[in-house]
């Protein structure tokens, strides 16, 4: 009987080390170019453009702002309930993921969960070169998750000005105006 | 033995339960929370509560401290955070409270950015430039410029000054340059160089329309023809001027003359004085 309780006795302490060991291999990050962003691709919103800028986008550039947008606001609503900033770091200018990263206490879980249902977005001004925007997103319905099992409805300006670095377009700065509560 | 491990099971049983917590009442209840509101209070069962605030960007851990019964909740004073709407979030034993709250804290001027499109002019075109301005607060805010609005677009004509300039933000991406464009006119003079027995071929001083030296490293090309052969010789600019060298013996009664693009100086000849 003992030896048998001994012989468990190791297996158990094998399998700890063994997975110990699995635990600690690293992960390579693949480069840019090979990344795929779930979080973007399974993002769900309806985003809407309209063009009122003195430069305007060709439709391409169009295409690939609102696949941005879509991205961004992904990113945005992740970090709000996890505080994960990592995952999204290509969707900001270093200037905002530093703001978001100062006195980082790591991930935290949120309660409530944010969702971005629809977006009326305007672009102000289009930078001639391509590589800058600003735009305000004029009737963004926003729904909050609370914990309760209850959930908010508002709906909000937002203005953000957004640079295209890298391979994508990136938040630089944001304001929201006048979030309010969306009565059905 | 059946019966210590029943009532073994019936302990295990009884300890995963935890009791039913309670949801607690916000003392002080406010919409827009400011710092001189000073605290939040909540009454609380006892436990070992912690305390979150959804701000618009992110969750932060909130400074707080549960003394008899009551949860006290000190204002984020030194942390920045997307102003908004907010959640101050109660947590008990994997039970969490939501409380509405609105973060809008004094956010100061910010940083003006200066975005400059195109960001080289040449004389050559236009010399428009498109400037758009915001400004970057605190925790990555768009904060309202002098004239109320968010965001700012103009055209600015530019002088024909070449250089670099900085733009009304110290950021790199602000500065902008101008540069000169083609030469205007290719004056060219010959000198003969008696011992060396050698021609040489100066075309300068090069400036552009508007009397800026042309850039460094403008390439100009000569193009030597003597008795039915043609030498073309490429030469980069420097300081405004270009020399080539010719022997007398190979090149004496030459014709030469010099292009950048589609300026074309006068052509002369390779004549000894």
């Amino acid at each position: 009987m003992t030896r048998y309780i001994f012989i468990s006795f190791f297996v158990l302490v094998g399998i700890l080390l063994f997975s110990l060991a699995s635990l600690q291999k690293v992960k390579p990050e693949p480069p840019y170019f090979l990344r795929f962003d779930e979080r973007a691709f399974n993002h769900q919103t309806q985003m809407n453009l309209r063009v009122e800028s003195s430069v305007e986008p060709t439709d391409d550039q169009l295409r690939t702002l609102e696949k941005d947008l879509v991205a961004i606001w992904a990113h945005l609503n992740y970090i709000y309930e996890s505080n994960d900033l990592k995952p999204g770091k290509d969707r900001f200018t270093e200037r905002f993921y530093q703001s978001l990263s100062e006195a980082y206490p790591g991930q935290l879980s949120g309660a409530v969960k944010r969702q971005d249902i629809s977006h009326l977005v305007i672009i102000k001004n289009w930078s001639r070169d391509g590589l800058a925007c600003q735009l305000i997103d004029s009737s963004a319905v926003i729904q909050y998750h609370l914990p309760s099992g209850d959930s908010i409805q508002t709906q909000a300006s937002i203005a953000m000005a957004l640079y295209f670095q890298g391979d994508n377009w990136r938040l630089d700065a944001l304001k929201i105006i006048n979030e309010k509560p969306l009565n059905p | 033995m059946k019966k210590t491990l029943s009532l073994l099971m019936m302990v295990w049983f009884f300890s995963c339960q935890s009791p039913e917590v309670n949801q607690p009442t916000w003392i002080n209840p406010i919409q827009e929370w400011r710092e001189s509101d000073g605290i939040l209070k909540f009454k609380v069962q006892p436990g070992d509560w912690s305390v979150l605030i959804q701000t618009s960007s992110q969750p932060i851990l909130a400074d707080y401290q549960v003394e008899e019964g009551e949860l006290r909740i000190a204002y984020p004073k030194n942390r920045s955070f997307v102003v908004g709407q907010a959640y101050i979030v109660l947590e008990l034993e994997e039970k969490s409270f939501a409380f509405p709250v609105i973060l809008n804290p004094e956010l100061g001027n910010g940083k003006l950015e200066d975005i400059r499109s195109p960001k080289t002019l040449n004389t050559d075109s236009s010399l428009v430039q498109q400037q758009m301005r915001y400004s970057f607060g605190k925790g990555g805010n768009l904060v309202p410029l002098e004239s109320g609005e968010l965001f700012e677009e103009r055209y600015i004509s530019q002088s024909d000054k070449v250089g670099t300039f900085a733009g009304e933000s110290d950021t790199q991406l602000s500065s902008f340059y101008i540069t000169a464009g083609t030469p205007e006119s290719i004056p060219m003079t010959i000198q003969f160089d008696e011992i060396q027995n050698e021609f040489t071929v100066l075309a300068g001083p090069l400036r552009d329309a508007f009397q800026n030296q042309i850039s460094n490293g403008t390439l100009l090309t000569f193009t030597i023809r003597n008795s039915g052969k043609t030498w073309i010789i490429e030469e980069v600019a420097r300081e405004g001027f270009v020399r080539v060298r010719c022997s007398a013996e190979r090149f004496e009664g030459a014709s030469v003359h010099a292009n950048v693009a589609q300026v074309f100086s006068e052509t002369l000849i390779l004549k000894k004085p």
